[in-house]
């Protein structure tokens, strides 16, 4: 597949689109094409030019954000791994392994699959960044924790990383240095809190999937108690890039927004879902209607989620928000993973928030209060309303959960994150609320029974 | 021993205020230190915080000016000088009752019906933070509960995941069998199937669980509120840690032990057999009438308990001479009193020479070596204060969850001395509970282990050998001469590559020396790792104890310690001797040269029989008062020799053996749970314990009979004391340090009694309401008690005014959480600070007379064992050829090795069966298999059990864990032909006597519960008056 056509046809796009233009879900480039396409680079780059405090000073200075959802700077996450502020050699050290990288390749957010995309169609991508992060934090064990169902990712992943091993960017003396990496890929067994990275290193250790208090933060006691730093697939993609065309490339990407591009993605009822790599900042209206096609025939927007399921919904009101972790921020959202969940004007905002938060209830790890018992709480109140015998108290109880289970009072982000579309919903869609109240049903359903039942009649 | 060293104080602001609190400890220990209330769930204060019930929310502020602040978690935020919080704002109390009502979402509302109702942490916190009515409208979760055994009960629907069962059972006590299943709101708590918990610490889940998901079973089986329990603060009978406990009673019977916090010792945790064991007070092995004296008419003297019949009864005996035999399970007053009555030279404390010389060894070791209490050997009282903690453990020859559980407990928290440490290195306060886990998970303090079989402590070694008593002797004596060695030529062992060829050297040696001891090569690779790791250690705990019966082990651990101890090494080496029963060292006071070993009362008594021309003194000897003694070390034959050569017998106990069933006269005693006393622990600390309520006559107090037999047999007419207190000031008349002791101990607390009953007792018109509402003249009351410390009413001092609290209770806090209100500060000590009152060994007597002659001879002199260890007791061995010899290991389960509590049915039904393990080789000399049936012949009698096959075993020992050997066995030597292989009709008669100890042991437990329960509903009011004459 990787015929020189297809291959002009992709570089040409290097440089505007360096984390998916080698991506090929068909079949993913093999070593040898990989190479051939420029591939493992930013990595000789990063093994032969540059000591590991160098390399965390280039990205420092990329400004690359986490693009797990937080939006957390990478540099500023790296400089916490304490052997760096300590030792900065050349060579790392290789007798004992002084701290972890992880990659959270857990990719379970609702709407979300932009990860996917780049673990299927182009593996060795993350292998290289993953030698270029664990270079810089002195790693010498690495771990993809991949999400359990992606089966087809595993088996790719897995034939990267025994070419690698082949082809010695893996094992001991990576390249002819004095490095030595090892890399496992870890398959979960499913459970959405994993994607919180101490609740991930807990699973990965064979333990409960349950968050840990921080501090301390995994960068001071992590993976097995070492020093471990967990990033996404995405952000690490960017590394190679960043190592090759340099901090000012990266920046120049987007230059009026956060440094670098963004796989963005929408879902829902839109015409064309799918996603699609553009500069960090395009505007959630060039993504609905220049890149999703916009609404299916006959929907008008009623609402959307901007990056995730745990995002608050914004309405047609901020279509022109850029999609950056500031301005959606201010427009009272989270740009979270980038992915757009659209809803229409005839499905009922109470199922769907029902159906997230039934999500969430399921996924609560249960070690907290208000996440055990509050998503499971609200999930009983909006069965309830969905159903048409709900009450007014139920609204100001369902209030009540949403400042119960907010932010700074649960163990983790699982529940303010549930709150976060309920919350949404209650101010936007307060009408569809009362009127499931008032009505006593559900008038979504009404509507769509009544034509169902003229039809049958 | 307290620490006078405080902790850094720093001053805080809660809603705007000023308050002191620990530098070291989180905010919520602050709080609740400073004694307000905030609720919590997860956070213990042993345990630490994990953060995970959100119960306690506190609002932060910035400064002055800060109205709004930020909600944190106080039990997982550390305090800082200065620091500001809200506690009565309004949006931290808004959250907190929010948590309540979000638990409620899935908690029953059973509390009418739930064993925890009244004391259960759950509910005070509920009104604390004003929940008071439901929103949740939807169904409840509901789980199926699991068979846990039959300790502890199980109620999952009441579970509010708190998780600390888990947390207590797994990180704390390293229990393996019960975890934390299933995620979101269907968190389940349990094993992984129905099944027994193996922890002998799973009654804490109990006091653990903040609500009723765990119960004592044998509390709920005879039921009542704690509010209608009459209390009494007690100590622990069942091992010579001295746990203090608090007894509940009601209507005549116990009902159950909890835990009584003393910060030195059990801290918040008690063993189960401290906890269960008591519940031999109510089976029917109890003895509750006089034995062997008729009235006028020839009835027994039975219920009623009749003076002038006892007397009469009494004066026929009054010619007689009589040896006392005391216990170590007898309180210090009844040992002390008997020894008064008989005369020093006619006094024994039951053991045997080799047990006397055993018992010196023992005094000398307490003696030179302080004992520290489990909270020094936890370093709690120092930790963060500069002292050092514990950096290696060496446990010797004792198997500690079986002969003192809480002391094993302890020694496991030692263990995690290393991990605190590592936790320091990055700023981990040691209560992050999850965070110090997770960062150190894999450190652990080094322990070394020689023992005669495997314990719970073998995974968690550096360095484990199972060995036999003799051989772990040597070993400890070749440590001492290897560290003795490499002190003197100053070259600490080595720890690097290079001195590795030292090691080689030394290596060669202890190959030279090793083939006359024949210790092979994991022997001496143990040796050089204990060794290395000793000298690089700056405070060692090394932990022994009598099990062995081996005085040669305690005195070469003595020539250890001393060579640790040398002042050049900068070592500061810790002992500690678990010692065999509750009162063993109380006993040590009372050794003498002149007290008797068994084999010295059987001469006394076998020469007047045989001899008329034995000396004066011998031959007046004729009789024998024994005091709550089995001479469970003696054999049947050998108990009927004493027995045929005594003219009369009396026997003062409280349960059926042996003894009560060879003597003329038995004179029923009270248990613990009856009786006031002290009971000296392995420190020898003198502890008090006082009746939960008093027997019925004629049970009586040990002190109480031997006072009447003062009168009635000894004609000491100044023994006529009618309270504990007129005893201590007699002794402290007559000039006995330790009276005096007890008695300013005692001056040292308020003059008001305290009470043992609660509030709910005003009512007390209604306190017998099932029978009769009228007022019951101050229960209980007799004038024996008037002079003791407590009471038996509500009126007096609160229960709570001293530290030995009869329970636990404080406003808004009616579960044993309310201890925290009772502590100077969270965790620290009570309020009413309690110090140990160490009871003072005098050796004056063993070296100062006869400085010429060595211990070892002088020992020799006094109690003769040329005859070897087996003289009298294990006369077990038939045959005198050494060539098949084995040492037999006591190894039954930690609820049966003490004899008291071994009689609670329920711990019986939890044997899971006789066993005989030993290795491959021993099997197959047997002609035995694994799984096969096997005989074991001792003094004529048969006993049968399983066969194991453990390669770990040494070639020379043989564990026996077999119910009906009711001798102590330990160390004894037989030859291995004495175990055979059964034959098809005795395994199936074994098969049976199996099954028929079950069925004995569920019937008695049945029979118990009916009894108990008809006793509620009959007790005559009359019989709480105790003035049984009068109603004659």
């Amino acid at each position: 597949m990787t015929d020189n056509h297809w291959l002009e046809a992709a570089l040409a796009q290097a440089l505007t689109k360096p984390l998916t233009h080698l991506v090929n879900l068909e079949q993913p480039l093999d070593f040898n094409s990989y190479v051939h396409a420029g591939g493992y680079m930013g990595a000789t780059k990063a093994l032969r030019e540059f000591t590991p405090k160098e390399v965390l000073a280039l990205v420092s200075d990329s400004g690359l954000k986490g693009r797990g959802g937080a939006g957390f700077p990478t540099g500023m996450k790296w400089s916490c791994v304490p052997a760096l502020q300590e030792k900065p050699p050349a060579h790392v050290n290789t007798e004992q392994g002084n701290s972890y990288l992880i990659c959270n390749g857990d990719e379970m957010e609702p709407g979300t699959f932009k990860d996917r995309y780049l673990l299927e169609g182009v593996p060795h991508q993350l292998i290289e960044a993953m030698i270029i992060a664990s270079y810089t934090i002195s790693a010498n064990k690495a771990f993809i924790f991949l999400r359990g169902e992606y089966h087809v990712a595993a088996q790719r992943l897995q034939q990267a990383i025994d070419e690698a091993y082949e082809n010695n960017w893996l094992g001991a003396k990576v390249q002819g240095t004095d490095y030595q990496l090892d890399l496992y890929l870890h398959t979960s067994a499913g459970r959405y809190i994993c994607g919180e990275e101490t609740a991930l290193i807990n699973a990965l250790e064979g333990k409960r999937a349950i968050p840990r208090a921080k501090p301390p933060f995994p960068q001071v006691s992590g993976l097995f108690g070492k020093p471990t730093v967990v990033n996404n697939v995405e952000t690490l993609s960017n590394l190679p890039h960043i190592l090759k065309h340099g901090s000012e490339w990266f920046k120049a990407l987007s230059p009026h927004s956060d440094p670098g591009t963004k796989i963005y993605a929408a879902c829902g009822q839109v015409k064309n879902p799918g996603l699609w790599e553009l500069p960090m900042g395009v505007t959630i209206r060039e993504l609905l209607y220049d890149h999703a096609g916009g609404m299916q025939d006959g929907l008008q927007l009623k609402g959307l989620l901007p990056g995730g399921a745990s995002t608050d919904f914004l309405t047609a009101e901020h279509l022109d928000t850029p999609m950056d972790f500031d301005s959606i921020a201010k427009a009272g959202s989270r740009l979270g993973t980038g992915g757009l969940i659209v809803l229409g004007d005839q499905h009922c905002p109470v199922a769907m928030v029902l159906n997230l938060l039934s999500f969430f209830a399921q996924e609560s790890c249960g070690w907290c209060t208000p996440c055990r018992d509050g998503t499971a709480w609200a999930v009983e109140i909006l069965t309830r309303i969905e159903a048409g015998s709900g009450t007014d108290a139920d609204l100001s109880q369902l209030d009540e959960l949403c400042d119960f289970m907010w932010l700074g009072k649960t163990h983790c982000a699982l529940a303010p994150g549930a709150v976060e579309p309920l919350k949404s919903a209650m101010r936007y869609f307060k009408t569809d609320f009362e009127q499931h109240i008032e009505q006593g049903c559900c008038s979504y359903k009404k509507v769509a029974q009544n034509q169902l039942g003229a039809s049958y009649e | 021993m307290s620490d006078n060293k405080k902790p850094a104080k720093i001053t805080i602001f809660i809603d705007d205020n000023p308050y002191q609190v620990s530098a070291d400890n989180n905010l919520l220990a602050g709080v609740l230190s400073n004694k307000l209330n905030l609720p919590y769930f997860c956070w213990h204060p042993s345990m630490g915080s994990v953060g995970a019930c959100r119960q306690c929310a506190v609002t932060q502020y910035q400064d002055e000016n800060d109205t709004r602040g930020r909600m944190i978690m106080s039990c997982m935020t550390p305090v800082i000088d200065g620091m500001r919080i809200g506690l009565t704002d309004k949006a931290s109390a808004k959250f907190r009752e929010q948590v309540i009502a979000a638990m409620m979402t899935n908690h029953p509302h059973d509390c009418p019906v739930c064993a925890e109702g009244g004391e259960c942490h759950l509910q005070d916190m509920t009104v604390m933070t004003g929940h008071t009515s439901r929103q949740y409208c939807g169904e409840k979760r509901t789980f199926t509960n699991q068979y846990l055994g039959e300790l502890v009960g199980h109620e999952m629907n009441r579970c509010i995941t708190c998780y600390r069962c888990v947390r207590f059972y797994k990180d704390y006590a390293g229990g393996k069998d019960f975890d934390v299943f299933g995620s979101r709101n269907q968190v389940y708590f349990g094993r992984q199937k129905d099944g027994v918990l193996e922890s002998p610490f799973s009654g804490n889940l109990v006091e653990v669980c903040p609500t009723g998901v765990f119960t004592n079973k044998l509390f709920s089986a005879h039921y009542t509120r704690k509010w209608d329990l009459q209390s009494s603060p007690s100590i622990c009978a069942h091992c010579s840690v001295g746990c203090n406990t608090s007894i509940g009673e009601r209507y005549g019977s116990v009902r159950r032990v909890m835990n009584r916090y003393n910060h030195d010792l059990n801290g918040y945790f008690l063993c189960d057999r401290g906890r269960y064991g008591i519940g031999f007070v109510n089976t029917s092995s109890r003895i509750r009438a006089i034995k062997g004296i008729k009235t006028k008419v020839g009835e027994p003297l039975a219920g009623m308990f009749n003076e002038k019949s006892f007397s009469k009864a009494m004066a026929e005996h009054s010619g007689e001479n009589f040896i006392g035999i005391g216990s170590a399970r007898a309180s210090f007053e009844g040992n002390r009193l008997l020894k008064y009555l008989v005369g020093r030279e006619n006094f024994s404390l039951g053991y045997t020479n080799e047990e006397m010389q055993l018992a010196l060894r023992h005094k000398q070791l307490l003696a030179q070596y302080p004992q520290q209490s489990l909270a020094g050997m936890e370093n709690l009282s120092r930790r963060g204060h500069g002292e050092l903690p514990h950096d290696l453990v060496l446990i010797i020859g004792e198997n500690l969850e079986q002969t003192a559980p809480r002391l094993a407990l302890s020694i496991k928290q030692v263990l995690r001395n290393a991990a605190l440490d590592k936790a320091d290195s990055i700023g981990v306060k040691h209560w992050q509970d999850a965070a110090v886990r997770t960062y150190a998970s894999d450190t652990s303090t080094p322990l070394f282990s020689l023992q005669t079989q495997n314990t719970s402590f073998d995974d968690m070694a550096n360095g484990a050998l199972l060995l036999s008593p003799e051989k772990i002797t040597t070993m400890v004596e070749r440590l001492t001469k290897m560290l003795h060695d490499d002190f003197a030529h100053d070259t600490v062992v080595p720890l690097n590559k290079q001195a590795a060829e030292d090691n080689q050297v030394r290596q060669s040696k202890l190959d030279k020396s090793s083939e006359s001891h024949h210790v092979d090569k994991n022997a001496d690779k143990f040796l050089l790792l204990l060794a290395r790791a000793l000298s690089q250690a700056s405070a060692p705990l090394i932990v022994t104890g009598l099990s062995l019966k081996s005085a040669a082990l305690l005195s070469a651990i003595d020539d250890l310690m001393a060579c640790l101890s040398h002042k050049s090494h900068r070592i500061a080496p810790e002992l500690t001797i678990v010692a065999p029963e509750c009162n063993s060292v109380g006993n040590l006071h009372f050794l003498t040269e002149y007290s008797l070993s068994i084999e010295q009362v059987l001469t006394r008594l076998v020469s007047v029989n045989s001899s008329k021309e034995a000396s004066k003194e011998v031959s007046q000897a004729t009789s024998l008062v024994i005091l709550e003694q089995d001479l469970a070390q003696i054999s049947t034959e050998q108990l009927n020799l004493l027995r045929s050569h005594c003219k009369s017998m009396i026997v003062l106990d409280h349960s059926e053996n042996k003894l009560t069933q060879l003597a003329d006269i038995v004179l029923p005693v009270a248990a613990v749970s009856e009786s006031g006393g002290h009971f000296v622990n392995y420190q020898s600390n003198l502890q008090a314990f006082y009746p939960a309520h008093i027997a019925i006559k004629p049970i009586m107090e040990n002190w109480q009979y031997l006072v009447l037999l003062a009168k009635g047999l000894f004609a000491h007419a100044e023994i006529n004391f009618t309270s504990l207190k007129q005893l201590y000031s007699f002794f402290a008349k007559h000039g006995e340090p330790w009276a005096l002791q007890v008695l300013t101990y005692d001056e040292s607390k308020q003059q008001q009694r305290i009470v043992r009953q609660t509030h709910r007792a005003s009512g007390r018109t209604a306190m017998m309401a099932n029978q009769s509402v009228h007022e019951v003249q101050t229960y209980f009351e007799d004038k024996n008690s008037k002079e003791e410390m407590f009471s038996y009413s509500m009126e007096g001092a609160s229960a709570t005014s001293n530290h030995n609290m009869p329970f636990t209770w404080a406003p808004a806090w009616n579960s044993n959480q309310a201890i925290l209100q009772h502590q100077q500060e969270v965790n620290g000590e009570l309020a009413h600070s309690q110090h140990e009152n160490l009871l003072n060994l005098n050796l004056s007597a063993f070296f100062d007379e006869t400085p010429s002659i060595s211990l070892s001879d002088k020992l020799e002199q006094l109690w003769p064992n040329q005859l070897g260890p087996n003289q009298l007791c294990p006369n077990i061995a038939q045959q005198t050829s050494q060539n098949h010899a084995v040492v037999l290991i006591q190894n039954l389960p930690w609820f049966l090795v003490e004899q008291q509590s071994k009689k609670l049915p329920e711990f019986t039904l939890m044997f899971t069966g006789n066993s005989i393990t030993m290795s491959t080789d021993l099997a197959e000399q047997c002609g035995c298999n694994a799984g096969d049936i096997a005989k074991l012949v001792l003094n004529k009698q048969h006993f049968f059990a399983q066969l194991n096959i453990d390669e770990k075993l040494s070639d020379d020992v043989v564990l026996v864990s077999v119910f009906e050997l009711d001798m102590a066995v330990n160390n004894c030597q037989i030859e291995l032909a004495q175990i055979t292989k059964a034959n098809q009709d005795e395994a199936a008669t074994h098969a049976q006597a199996e099954k028929s100890r079950i069925a004995t042991a569920s019937k008695e437990k049945a029979d118990t519960l009916v009894r108990l329960k008809a006793q509620d509903q009959t007790i005559p009011i009359s019989f709480l008056n105790n003035e049984g004459e009068q109603y004659d």
